[in-house]
């Protein structure tokens, strides 16, 4: 397989027009034969009437007057013409002095069966043609006067040959010139088409370099149309979308990484400032304690965050596997709520739950769902306003379980609702709680949800519920109640 | 030398409020853009310590507006945004000086002084009056090469003093650039502080180098006015 476009065109055209001028060549020279051949076959015939002419009959006896000095044709030579006559019962008559003792086919089928095969002086390749005649009658006037009936007509066969000497020597001479031609008629068309295939592969030489032009940092290129032939569109076009699909991939991969920049560094920065100024001058034991318990705090956030961020990344590089296992949702949620109840009782928040502990089983991954529940609990804890409410459910439906989290005091929109799975987005963009939250929650919780083969859909209106709810498919048989107990880093994040 | 420092995440504006204070300088904080706006307007600051994702008001939002209002403090951007568009962005817009987070406090610290000696056009980090003689890097005073021991308190108002050599400082300029209390000052009470560092750079029989100017302020130098007071 030749993997060059162009010369793949090439000798496929070349090919096609090499065959077209074959045929065109071998056309002329059959029709140039037939029409030369033709030509040289009349006169043969009239040569056969010249010779028909020269045989008379007398009475009832045929002779031949040939002369051979009025024809010297027939007569030996380097390219002699032959004739034989014969009368019709096959009896010989005359033959031409050339023919020496040789004969020639009586009948038109038998010439054409030993046609270029005749066995004659001179020649291996002659030409016959065959004719049948009466002679002209030499009548004595006695008998036409006495009435007596004419002697009946004799009827003739003569055959002529002849050596289509000249005829060959045009046709040989005919071959070789459209031989030529048609070879050097090749070989020019050869050439051009070189050109013009070159030229029409242009574009795409022009294609690869503006292709070879587009760089990683600059995906904002676009291959342009100028110059483009039709046929090339669509791959332009489906080129573009791909860039286009790149740079915007590549633009979320650049604004994800300043984020997580930002949200590292910030606790970072906080650390180091605080230690350092903590360490500028001696202080007290209680100066210490609170510095200590600051970069502490800082520290579990940034924990927090970097596993959160390693989750989602996990799960992005489908590396998160799932064991399920029957598991009661009731008592899962229970123990998640314990690391939240004091912040919910020091914000005064009200908490409602509504739940059937014999409802509540489902067939589920406990590790990755209590990462979900635990996120959702942070952000009800943290976003309602002081005094506000929070709202725990547990709905057993025909195959699923659905759980709800709904808080007071939203700070999503309706609007926004499309937004808050984003990863750093917040309801807040102004960032008020750099180093709390940083927008990965919800983002990590509904990937979850999809690898448990859930759902994790949000309600919301400005400053009404912000109402979260997952449904997991439901168990089939009781809860075992016994899964492994492994507390989490806190959500904060 | 007053500082205001606009920061959102409380650890870091807590470490660097307190820094700044025990290094000698008033320090205001700010929470947001909105907070820092309100503080820029109703005090003069030497240097503001700005980070750039604030709550209400970003931080290039309250650049812009500070320098509309010819706001004549130095500004240094304090944020984790590292790109070169970003620190360019931010010089364009009227910042001083760029400092990325996480940073090194002692690092802060340096940029924050040199902002102050640029902003009163002092290329030396040693300043000499007479025989005394003020060591700005490493905030120690001596007189006659003896070193003299002042609080920090005392130091700032030296260094302030020295650093408006050229004029009279009146006691509405101290009170603004010394001190951080939120409160209308009381002439006496600059007037306590002042006579407290007279105490300590003019004790024994010294010559007077800080001169009371009647009705309108204080001047550091060598020489003695006639309408001096005693």
């Amino acid at each position: 397989m030749i993997s060059s476009l162009r010369m793949r065109l090439l000798i496929a055209t070349s090919l096609c027009s090499a065959a077209v001028l074959a045929l065109l060549g071998a056309g002329i020279y059959l029709a140039m034969r037939h029409l030369l051949l033709s030509d040289y076959d009349a006169s043969l015939l009239t040569k056969a009437r010249a010779v028909c002419a020269t045989v008379e009959q007398h009475g009832g006896r045929v002779k031949s007057e040939f002369d051979p000095n009025q024809m010297p044709e027939f007569s030996t030579g380097k390219h002699p013409d032959y004739f034989e006559i014969w009368l019709d019962n096959g009896q010989f008559l005359a033959r031409s002095p050339s023919l020496e003792r040789y004969d020639l086919p009586m009948s038109a089928s038998a010439a054409r069966d030993i046609a270029g095969r005749l066995a004659l002086p001179h020649t291996h390749h002659a030409r016959a043609v065959i004719l049948v005649f009466t002679p002209r009658q030499e009548e004595d006037g006695e008998r036409r006067r006495a009435g007596l009936s004419a002697h009946p007509p004799r009827v003739c066969t003569i055959c002529v040959a002849g050596t289509p000497e000249d005829v060959e020597r045009m046709l040989e001479y005919l071959g070789w010139l459209l031989l030529a031609a048609c070879g050097g008629a090749i070989v020019v068309s050869g050439a051009l088409l070189l050109r013009i295939v070159s030229r029409a592969v242009r574009p795409v030489n022009e294609l690869a370099r503006q292709i070879g032009n587009v760089r990683e940092t600059d995906l904002g290129y676009r291959l342009g149309p100028g110059g483009i032939p039709l046929e090339l569109a669509p791959v332009v076009e489906k080129l573009n979308g791909l860039l286009g699909r790149l740079e915007e991939a590549f633009g979320r991969e650049k604004a994800f990484t300043a984020d997580v920049a930002h949200e590292l560094r910030t606790p970072l920065a906080g650390l180091l400032a605080t230690l350092e100024v903590c360490r500028s001058r001696p202080r007290g034991p209680a100066a210490y304690e609170v510095a200590i318990d600051e970069c502490r705090t800082m520290t579990e956030r940034m924990q927090a965050m970097v596993e959160n961020l390693l989750l989602l990344a996990r799960a992005d590089a489908g590396q998160l596997r799932v064991e399920r296992q029957c598991v009661n949702v009731e008592e899962l949620l229970t123990e998640c709520w314990s690391l939240f109840e004091s912040r919910a009782d020091a914000r005064k928040l009200h908490v409602e739950w509504d739940t059937a502990p014999d409802q509540s089983d489902a067939q589920t991954d406990p590790d990755k769902l209590r990462i979900i529940i635990q996120n959702l609990f942070e952000n009800a804890v943290s976003y309602t306003q002081v005094g506000g409410g929070i709202r725990v459910e547990i709905a057993k439906q025909e195959r699923e379980l659905a759980i709800t989290v709904a808080n007071t005091g939203s700070r999503v929109a309706a609007a926004d609702v499309a937004h808050v799975f984003k990863r750093f987005w917040r309801g807040d963009q102004n960032r008020s709680d750099t180093g709390v939250h940083c927008g990965l929650g919800l983002s990590l919780s509904q990937r979850l949800m999809h690898l448990l083969g859930g759902e994790l859909t949000i309600d919301a209106t400005l400053g009404g519920e912000f109402i979260v709810r997952i449904t997991l498919p439901a168990a089939s048989g009781p809860a075992s109640g016994a899964y492994a107990k492994k507390l989490l880093p806190s959500p904060a994040v | 030398m007053r500082v205001l420092v606009v920061e959102d995440f409380a650890p870091i504006r807590n470490a660097v409020v307190q820094g700044l204070r025990e290094a000698g300088f008033a320090v205001d904080e700010a929470l947001d853009g909105e907070q820092a706006l309100w503080h820029a307007q109703s005090n003069e600051h030497d240097v503001i310590v700005l980070d750039l994702m604030l709550p209400q008001v970003d931080g290039l939002s309250v650049l812009k507006k500070l320098r509309e209002r010819k706001c004549p403090a130095h500004i240094l951007i304090l944020t984790a945004r590292d790109t070169t568009q970003d620190k360019v962005r931010g010089l364009e817009l009227g910042a001083d000086d760029y400092l990325v987070k996480p940073f090194h406090f002692t690092e802060l610290l340096a940029r924050v002084k040199a902002l102050v000696r640029r902003k009163y056009e002092a290329k030396s980090t040693l300043l000499r009056f007479g025989d005394l003689e003020i060591d700005f890097s490493r905030r120690t005073v001596s007189r006659g090469g003896k070193p003299l021991d002042l609080s920090g308190r005392e130091y700032a108002l030296l260094e302030y003093l020295a650093l408006n050599s050229d004029r009279i400082v009146s006691r509405n300029d101290i009170w603004q650039h010394v001190y951080d209390f939120n409160a209308t000052p009381e002439s006496n009470v600059v007037d306590v502080y002042i006579g407290r560092l007279r105490a300590k750079i003019e004790r024994g029989d010294r010559p007077r180098l800080i001169h009371t100017r009647r009705g309108q302020g204080y001047i550091l130098g060598e020489r003695a006015d006639p309408g001096d007071e005693p």
